[in-house]
């Protein structure tokens, strides 16, 4: 009501839209145009770099270059399997430690504070100091490693069979906590009495976890993997960092590929015709996830 | 089924708040024992020490005089109806049902998980439901299935702490007589909490009255009804309920209070007079509170009573249905 008597003479929407309109502002100028300026500059043969001349309309010849060009494969090929591993790690290792920090006991916050802790870093940085840690010589994670088997002199970053494990297990350490953070909401979430009556009706431990853990808290988690998806997806700095997409090119991300195209070799237009379909195949797959994972709500 | 026995029953929360306080009792084989008491009596606190879902201070639980005070919860098989829905929420009717059915402990063949569940859901008309989700079902669906949930196994003792009081009248009605049926039909031994006096005594065999922890009386409930030990007992059932007053009201002088049932009172003619305070027609019976010298008493008269507001009225008391009290609100019984 006080709002109303404030806003004398505007109708509840066009206080609606007061509200929201900033932010649609914002969106417009620094999302919407700059999508719509690239697929308009992806048809045509812009260089960002060469000042004064005129582009061209090409029609659909950038996007006929992008797809039947092998290595936009191959880089896709890297982004698929470093997105599968990724998320199929934290997805587990994520669930896993929801369901001991889910537990009462002694040191439990602390602890879940510490395991929060990576995901608050910046991505640059934990690609930078990573680089100490795979370090050959020096490198602690390296030590750990040879600590418990011994493997000799091994390099993470240097090697082209590593470093994409390398990259998947800096991913991992620093974004699992985010899916665990979910899913031990998830686990909240479930009502004491529903363990209570299945104690009684004398199910196993192992059957609680089927008929009564793993459907509440499959919602919370394919949430969070769905944002680790299209952040994955997109992936730039934190592998930057680490091994600028090498050795060669087996840490090469679409994304770091698409800046290379871009900003380094400024072949404008065609890389706008590459960001477009990396666009349409993320807003693709993330409509059909998200119509997947309400059917599983549903349930 | 079996004979379950609570022996010298202590159990304290946060080992301060006393919760039951030296609760002894025997329900029988086959027996519908009804523990009664007003909320935070401990009622609720029995049967979970009952079902292994508390650890008690001291005191033992028998099954048939086997000590199982010790034993977890699934291999004392009960079964358990919880006072909220406890439906698994992502699973059909069916599955729901036949959950318990398929422990471990207890493995049956497919067939057979599907004829008992079959059954029990007949028993309890919900035959068309099996296939619904457990969410998309009403209020008095969901406390059914939970019901059916525990009867489609023998356990030794089905515990059900308030089954029937998140439903509505009528629903209440009607599941208390398929309960007292289906108990009847299976001869269970059923374990029910409920702070509702009309589900007491047409449910039970045996009623435990309990206060803040412990058991005041266990009796049939005529004998509750009409040989209550206290006034807190006295209270427990009848409605409308019992008039306690001062003893020397009726010239009983050497007697601290007197419990005097609605229906005792005779209105008429009598050597008392009051005033009539008011009156509510309850169709096959008529409730007229009447002012005696400054105490509302209850009189409850067969059919319908017409009188009105301040119109005196003169009454007379069944005196060999009065219940007599000491200062200490304890029973005196007549020599």
């Amino acid at each position: 009501m006080s709002v109303k008597k404030k806003f004398k003479g505007l109708s509840d929407k066009a206080v609606g839209w007061l509200f929201i309109g900033p932010t649609v502002l914002l969106l417009l100028a620094i999302n919407i145009y700059p999508l719509v300026y690239a697929i308009k500059m992806s048809f045509t043969n812009f260089y960002a770099n060469k000042i004064g001349r005129e582009p061209q309309f090409v029609g659909l010849k950038n996007y006929i270059k992008v797809l039947n060009k092998e290595a936009i494969w191959e880089k896709m090929q890297v982004t698929a399997s470093f997105m599968f591993w990724t998320l199929l790690l934290q997805a587990i290792i994520g669930l896993g430690l929801a369901l001991l920090l889910n537990r009462k006991f002694k040191g439990n916050e602390l602890l879940t504070t510490l395991i929060v802790l990576p995901m608050m870093l910046s991505p640059a940085v934990v690609g930078v100091f990573w680089t100490y840690l795979y370090n050959p010589q020096v490198g602690l994670f390296n030590y750990v490693v040879n600590f418990f088997y011994d493997l000799g002199s091994f390099d993470m970053i240097g090697s082209s069979t590593l470093a994409p494990w390398a990259i998947v297990i800096v991913d991992t350490w620093m974004w699992t906590p985010f899916t665990m953070l979910i899913c031990l909401a998830g686990l909240r979430s479930v009502p004491n009495y529903l363990y209570e009556a299945a104690e009684v009706d004398r199910a196993s431990k192992w059957q609680q976890f089927i008929y009564i853990t793993l459907p509440s808290v499959l919602p919370f988690l394919l949430l969070a993997l769905l944002f680790r998806g299209i952040e994955n997806f997109k992936m730039f700095d934190m592998v930057v960092e680490l091994t600028s997409g090498g050795p060669g090119s087996a840490t090469e991300l679409a994304s770091i590929n698409l800046k290379r195209e871009a900003f380094e070799k400024w072949k404008t237009g065609y890389s706008s015709a590459f960001a477009v379909i990396l666009f349409v195949t993320i807003f693709g797959f993330g409509n059909v996830y998200v119509k997947v994972m309400n059917k599983i709500k549903e349930r | 089924m079996a004979k379950v026995e609570l022996i010298k029953l202590f159990k304290t929360y946060n080992k301060k708040i006393k919760a039951l306080e030296d609760i002894n009792l025997t329900i029988e084989d086959g027996q519908f024992f009804v523990l009664l008491g007003p909320s935070g009596a401990g009622k609720t606190t029995t049967l979970r020490c009952i079902a292994g879902l508390e650890k008690i201070d001291s005191g033992d639980v028998l099954f048939d005089d086997e000590n199982i005070t010790h034993d977890q919860p699934a291999s004392r098989d009960v079964s358990f109806v919880f006072q909220q829905y406890s439906l698994y929420p992502h699973y059909t009717v069916y599955e729901n049902l036949a959950f318990p059915l398929k422990s471990p402990m207890r493995k049956l063949p497919e067939e057979e998980i599907k004829n008992k569940v079959e059954k029990i859901a007949e028993m309890l008309k919900i035959t068309n439901k099996l296939k619904n989700k457990a969410t998309e079902l009403s209020g008095g669906e969901m406390q059914r299935v939970a019901i059916g949930r525990a009867l489609v196994r023998e356990p030794n003792i089905y515990l059900m702490d308030e089954p029937l009081s998140s439903l509505d009248a009528k629903l209440r009605e009607t599941l208390r007589v398929e309960l007292k049926n289906i108990q009847l039909n299976l001869n269970a031994t059923i374990l029910y909490v409920t702070h509702d006096q009309a589900e007491a005594t047409t449910l039970a065999d045996k009623i435990g009255v309990l206060k803040e922890g412990k058991i005041v009386q266990i009796g049939t409930p005529e004998e509750i009804y009409e040989n209550p030990n206290s006034i807190y007992v006295s209270q427990r059932l009848g409605s409308p309920k019992i008039n306690i007053l001062p003893g020397s009201l009726f010239k009983l002088n050497n007697i601290a209070k007197i419990g005097l049932r609605p229906e005792n009172i005779e209105l008429g003619n009598g050597p008392y007079e009051g005033k009539v305070i008011s009156t509510e027609n309850l169709g096959s019976e008529t409730v007229v509170a009447i002012n005696f010298q400054d105490n509302e008493i209850l009189a409850s008269i067969q059919g319908i009573y017409k009188s009105s507001i301040n119109e005196k009225i003169n009454f007379d008391i069944n005196t060999n249905k009065v219940l007599k009290f000491d200062n200490g609100d304890q029973r005196i019984y007549e020599r």
